[in-house]
């Protein structure tokens, strides 16, 4: 049988998800026997400058060089696979689209050679084929998304919220017992990890496509939770997601309504309040 | 004897990604007459701002963003950053905390070391292009390697929630502790894992390294009869002593145009953090059976060779494992009930000893528990002037032996970089963000 070419490539990022892949337990040997791991720069000297059956890119788009790598991939891949929460919505690093100029402009006093670009996902870039999400994704996520590409199988989506988990797994709600989470809007497919382990969803997989974010706020308010904090959350892994999902006909109606910012600037923005 | 006729090469390379390290790193060379005259390594992935990024943001969350600094060494920015909070703040912590974080950071230990002794730095010796193409003639070698991976990550979820950026620990303490069979779980894969981790310190004790030598100032953390990982004061081989809370007064950091980390240095002289610079300065805390290794290998620490940096890794694999083994047996786990913290404003320095070597974070905290300033060193941002400076002497070492291939010195330079153990993720992003 001919072994598909796989690469795992980077730009910017923690290497953390590349890492995922090979710390999956017990199976590694045998994912690596079936595949032909043509470039993997991490873990490889002797790396193929493409083209690729399938290509897993981690990290997120921060300077030009990046954008430019992420391109060419782009054109020498057939499948492309955004690999983790940087490519899939930007992750901590495009909290800087949420912040001050001033703050963020003050390094480049010095340091006008990084010719910094908008920290962006792949989304923003290319056509991925399929997202891998989660900080760090899930390694059984990503063993079912390659056999699924590896097999012609249709790459599925997971439908369901990070609540809709939890709830399956009889954890103790912690919304019910006054405590911040994320659940009910962020993407589920890693079990209720954190929920699980008795800390709040902190949205490392992004919101699910149809969350509705004022009925979130609603029910934080409902449940005495402080809605002005969760809003700053909101920009902490996928701060341009939500501000698409914000930034709706529907949402902009609700919101002259309930004359409530969305605001993803955090509390030191001027709007806020008004 | 004819004195042997010194060889002149003269040739330009440059290295546009380092292969087997983490990040994104690349190296510009110019050698003249035998002679380096340019010697730039730098990490060349776009910045990422963190200590930009924390600002304004409130106390409970900044662990969770430092530690997607760096995959591989995620839960040495956790505790560095919480113990900075704590420090801040005064947050008590008991006594069980401190060792589930102890065991979290040796398990993240145990992984990091693994991956790096035998995915990254091995193939090199043995002559293979990767770990993978290994797999074939030393599957044992291998397979070693997946099982202590998997007993550090293991270990990680269970006390962390996660293998990588782990969850359960927050600023005071633990969301939840490992109940008694999954104490007794990891006992039993350390017990499984410990003859490995011996074996491996037995195969890097028999390696060849290059016979280079460069004396450079070695510094770690210190304790009195204990290989530091958390705690300690701040020492040097050419004897340096001081507490934690004043490295300001002697760590200086530089930018540089062709790079985006910054530079570390001791007054502006370059240094050495590490594994190896925690034996060379404090070999006597190493465990019995580590140090059994080190008398019967081939290989001698103190050292002034930083290829024998993975010899160090392997040695520590044992003694962490050794250490973890201990508390496990002598400690039970009970669920503290979730920390209370009295958020105030506040100044706090921490360092810590991470895989690759010291690793400092500083915050300023308003009195609603907002980070006014941030400032994080990592161990590569240190090592990154050291390991210019060996790239020199080394390659001009070489050359004044032999005359080399481009291919050949290639391969050579990046055994030495990959003998740092460097994380290019970790050393960029640090720009010195000048608030306003």
């Amino acid at each position: 049988m001919k072994k598909y070419k796989v690469g795992i490539q980077s730009i910017t990022g923690c290497a953390g998800c590349q890492l995922t892949i090979y710390f999956i337990r017990d199976i590694l040997l045998d994912i690596l026997g079936v595949i032909d791991l043509v470039a993997a720069p991490m873990i490889k000297s002797k790396n193929s400058d493409g083209p690729y059956d399938i290509l897993f890119v981690e990290g997120l788009v921060a300077n030009q060089n990046d954008k430019k790598k992420l391109v060419e991939w782009r054109k020498k891949s057939k499948v492309l696979i955004a690999l983790g929460a940087c490519a899939s919505h930007g992750c901590t690093p495009a909290i800087k689209n949420f912040i001050d100029d001033k703050i963020v402009h003050s390094p480049y006093a010095k340091t006008n050679h990084l010719k910094s670009v908008k920290p962006t996902p792949l989304t923003e870039h290319v056509t991925v084929d399929a997202k891998i999400v989660g900080c760090p994704p899930n390694r059984d996520e990503i063993t079912t998304i390659l056999k699924d590409v590896l097999l012609g199988k249709k790459i599925r989506e997971n439908p369901n919220p990070v609540c809709h988990e939890c709830s399956l797994k009889e954890n103790n709600c912690l919304l019910e017992l006054g405590r911040e989470c994320m659940g009910p809007v962020i993407n589920g497919g890693c079990e209720a990890l954190c929920p699980s382990v008795n800390h709040s969803c902190t949205g490392c997989r992004g919101p699910i496509p149809d969350a509705n974010i004022q009925s979130y706020f609603d029910l934080l308010l409902e449940k005495g939770i402080s809605v002005e904090l969760a809003k700053e959350r909101l920009n902490k892994y996928a701060g341009l997601a939500f501000e698409k999902l914000i930034d709706t006909p529907e949402s902009r109606e609700h919101h002259d309504e309930a004359h409530c910012c969305y605001d993803m600037h955090g509390i030191k923005d001027k709007h806020l309040g008004e | 004897m004819a004195k042997k006729k010194t060889l002149k090469q003269s040739k330009k390379i440059t290295l546009n990604h380092l292969c087997k390290v983490e990040g994104h790193g690349a190296l510009d060379l110019k050698i003249v007459n035998g002679k380096v005259k340019v010697c730039r390594l730098n990490a060349i992935e776009g910045a990422r701002y963190f200590e930009g990024l924390v600002r304004d943001r409130l106390y409970d969350e900044i662990n969770e963003i430092t530690s997607r600094i760096c995959g591989i060494c995620s839960v040495a920015h956790n505790m560095t950053c919480l113990k900075a909070i704590e420090r801040a703040m005064d947050v008590p912590v008991s006594e069980q905390t401190q060792i589930l974080r102890e065991l979290l950071s040796i398990a993240e230990r145990v992984r990091s070391h693994a991956t790096h002794l035998y995915f990254l730095a091995l193939p090199d010796y043995l002559g293979f292009e990767s770990a993978i193409a290994m797999a074939a003639k030393y599957k044992t070698e291998v397979n070693r390697a997946l099982q202590l991976m998997k007993v550090g990550n293991v270990m990680a979820e269970t006390i962390g929630g996660r293998e990588m950026h782990p969850v359960t620990c927050i600023v005071g303490g633990f969301t939840k502790v490992p109940d008694k069979d999954e104490k007794k779980m990891l006992l039993d894969n350390l017990k499984e894992a410990l003859p490995q981790a011996i074996k491996t310190a037995e195969l890097f004790s028999k390696i060849e390294y290059p016979a280079f030598e460069r004396e450079c100032e070695h510094m770690a953390l210190y304790q009195d009869k204990k290989i530091s990982l958390l705690e300690g004061t701040i020492v040097s081989d050419w004897g340096h002593s001081s507490p934690q809370e004043n490295y300001n007064d002697y760590v200086t950091e530089r930018l540089e145009p062709y790079a985006t980390s910054k530079f570390a240095t001791k007054q502006g002289k370059e240094y050495m953090v590490g594994a190896l610079s925690r034996l060379n300065t404090n070999l006597d805390a190493l465990s019995p059976t580590a140090k059994k290794i080190l008398l019967k290998g081939k290989h001698a620490i103190p050292s002034q060779n930083p290829f024998i940096n993975n010899y160090a890794q392997a040695l520590e694999l044992v003694h962490w494992i050794e250490r973890a083994i201990l508390l496990l047996s002598e400690n039970d786990f009970i669920f503290e009930g979730l920390p209370e913290v009295n958020v105030k404003a506040g100044h706090g320095i921490a360092v810590t000893e991470a895989p690759r070597g010291l690793l400092f974070h500083e915050y300023e905290f308003d009195r609603e528990g907002r980070v006014i300033r941030a400032n994080i060193i990592t161990p590569t941002a240190q090592n990154l002037s050291n390991m210019e400076q060996d790239i020199k002497g080394y390659v001009e070492f070489l050359l004044a032996q032999q005359k080399m291939s481009n291919d050949k010195l290639v391969l050579e330079i990046e055994k030495l970089i990959r003998s740092y153990d460097p994380c290019f993720s970790c050393s960029t992003h640090f720009l010195k963000v000048n608030w306003v």
